[in-house]
């Protein structure tokens, strides 16, 4: 059975204008442009902006409960102290040696928040661990643990401090730098750091 | 109204067309999407086997009354399938990998030019919408570039970025999942999973990426199908829904108003009232593309009616879902008979509005069995085809 074609305004519309080449060319020029501008070449002005800043005297770095303040003459990474989705982190460095704060909360254990931050910095390497862990205390009276470990390129401190009662009850601090780096003036300055650590929700409350 | 009709004559192409730029340039990104996403999620199954399993498990059955919920909006012209899952996909893979690098990288200027405080707060809300609604863009522009006529209509514009932005939605949530296990210790690898699903599935979920880049395309379907009108005032439309979905997008990324009412129920009124803005929004500029297209519908079928294929109570049914589901359930026909017959109206307006004279015969063959509300044409009965 055949059918008289209806009216239908569909049919009765002129055609929409057809994209010529160049049209179809620069789109896909623009989409191209846009997924390199934010892939490619944004990550490459952020890395060749300089990362290090200087600190001002009197700074004091605050992180989910904790403050600490850092030791005169170190610099703040920036580009390894922000974080996106997955809390926030404060790096430090002083030549060759950094010194890196996060939060933890996992648990309120200090030697756990020590060994687990040891396997999330040793990847596939085994961090060795080359003294036992022993039990600090800071200056406003918040326990912790530290532990030494080394690698043949590397010796890390990795120190945890708690904060009963806070929702993020461990402070996590890791020292680390080339072999035989964290003696001298430089173990002062990351004691010094770490004995400065407060809970400013102990405080609040 | 000189407006939308032309989209008829463009019925979506093919999408393999060696020859377009697009074609291929699309293949290359989300090859390159699929290789860094799928090494990401590699680790985290390596890591995290079970949570990593248990958020994509229950992020892909969210999915599914997402994608419901979209192709029901889409009344009167579907769109392809597999369109639609390649604007998934481009959200879900091309769109997420270009964004985790733009963002890193925005927190880190940020961070430099206006310091870590600054950052910390505000990098969500700067970064985010940034990256993120242009990259989720570009997918729904390659939609209609790949295939020429996909996007018709204003609402054919938003089904395809509701897609793109859900897409990218799923697999944000499935990264903050198993980025919610490793903060949490990954002793229970379970729980950290669904306190994500409870605040971004189902707190946030509603106004989210899908919401943003639908309110994006919209700009973007009126911008390609209004041919009637200047260029200046499509691009200004679609500019206008860019800015109106980026700032969604920044609003409910920032602080503001997250305190302004006080700790607990406040922050709840909060998150309320930053998504419900974005509904609001989206719900009248739907209502408007819906309008649109049910005009184009009804008056490409007016001449169905007139000829006896149709009957005028048939035609009004299909105005809405639930005038669908009115007819069906009152209709004498059973309901698979008539939900075919409601299909195949639908496919008679896209061959009518192609000029596609064969297959528009096809159909009305296919539906001359009466219509339940009136009786047959005469001489029609006797060829027709129900099933």
């Amino acid at each position: 059975m055949d059918f008289d074609v209806p009216t239908g305004v569909g049919l009765a519309r002129p055609p929409a204008p057809r994209w010529g080449w160049r049209l179809r060319w620069w789109g896909a020029a623009g989409i191209a442009a846009s997924f390199v501008a934010i892939a490619v070449v944004l990550p490459a002005i952020n890395q060749a902006v300089p990362s290090e800043r200087p600190i001002a005297v009197g700074t004091v770095f605050e992180l989910e409960g904790f403050e600490f303040v850092p030791a005169p003459g170190w610099s703040l990474d920036i580009d390894q102290s922000v974080v996106i989705g997955a809390g926030r982190r404060v790096e430090l460095s002083s030549g060759a040696v950094g010194f890196r704060a996060t939060t933890d909360i996992s648990t309120g254990e200090a030697r756990i928040g020590v060994e687990r931050a040891a396997e999330q910095l040793s990847g596939n390497e085994q961090l060795v661990a080359v003294a036992e862990p022993r039990a600090i205390a800071t200056v406003s009276g918040l326990d912790g643990v530290q532990r030494l470990y080394g690698t043949a390129t590397a010796d890390v401190l990795i120190s945890a401090v708690e904060s009963p009662g806070s929702t993020a009850p461990l402070l996590i601090l890791v020292a680390a730098g080339p072999p035989g780096s964290l003696r001298g003036d430089i173990e002062l300055e990351i004691s010094a750091m770490i004995d400065s650590v407060t809970s400013t929700s102990a405080a609040a409350s | 109204m000189t407006g939308r009709r032309s989209r008829a004559m463009n019925p979506p192409q093919p999408l393999w067309r060696p020859g377009e730029p697009i074609l291929w340039l699309s293949a290359v990104l989300v090859l390159y999407g699929a290789v860094e996403m799928t090494s990401m999620f590699i680790g985290a199954f390596r890591e995290y086997p079970t949570g990593t399993a248990f958020a994509f498990g229950l992020f892909a059955i969210y999915t599914l009354p997402f994608i419901w919920f979209i192709r029901q909006r889409d009344l009167f012209e579907p769109e392809p399938v597999p369109l639609l899952g390649l604007a998934f996909i481009w959200g879900a893979l091309v769109a997420t990998a270009g964004a985790i690098s733009g963002n890193i990288a925005i927190a880190g200027l940020l961070a430099k030019t206006a310091g870590l405080e600054f950052a910390a707060v505000w990098t969500p809300a700067i970064a985010g919408p940034t990256t993120e609604e242009v990259l989720k863009t570009a997918g729904i522009i390659a939609i209609a570039l790949l295939a020429k006529g996909a996007i018709g209509s204003t609402l054919d514009g938003m089904v395809y970025g509701a897609m793109v932005g859900l897409g990218f939605q799923i697999v944000e949530n499935v990264l903050y999942a198993i980025n919610a296990i490793a903060l949490s210790g990954a002793e229970d690898e379970i729980a950290p999973v669904v306190g994500i699903f409870i605040l971004r599935g189902l707190l946030s979920g509603l106004w989210s990426h899908a919401m943003y880049s639908a309110l994006i395309g919209a700009g973007i379907g009126y911008a390609l199908s209004h041919h009637g009108r200047s260029v200046a005032r499509r691009i200004t439309v679609a500019a206008i829904a860019f800015g109106v979905g980026w700032g969604l997008h920044f609003l409910w990324n920032s602080p503001l108003l997250n305190t302004r009412f006080g700790d607990g129920a406040g922050i709840v009124l909060a998150i309320l009232l930053k998504g419900l803005l974005g509904l609001s929004i989206i719900a009248v500029v739907y209502r408007f593309a819906k309008a649109s297209d049910r005009h184009w519908f009804v008056q490409t079928l007016s001449g169905e009616v007139d000829s006896g294929v149709l009957s005028q109570g048939e035609l009004d049914s299909m105005l809405s879902v639930r005038q669908r589901r009115r007819f069906r359930r009152k209709a004498s026909g059973p309901p698979r008979i008539i939900r075919r017959r409601q299909r195949l109206m639908v496919d008679l307006a896209g061959a009518v509005a192609a000029g596609d004279h064969l297959r528009a015969n096809t159909i009305r063959r296919a539906l001359l069995p009466p219509p339940p509300d009136r009786p047959a044409p005469s001489g029609a009965a006797t060829t027709g085809q129900a099933d």
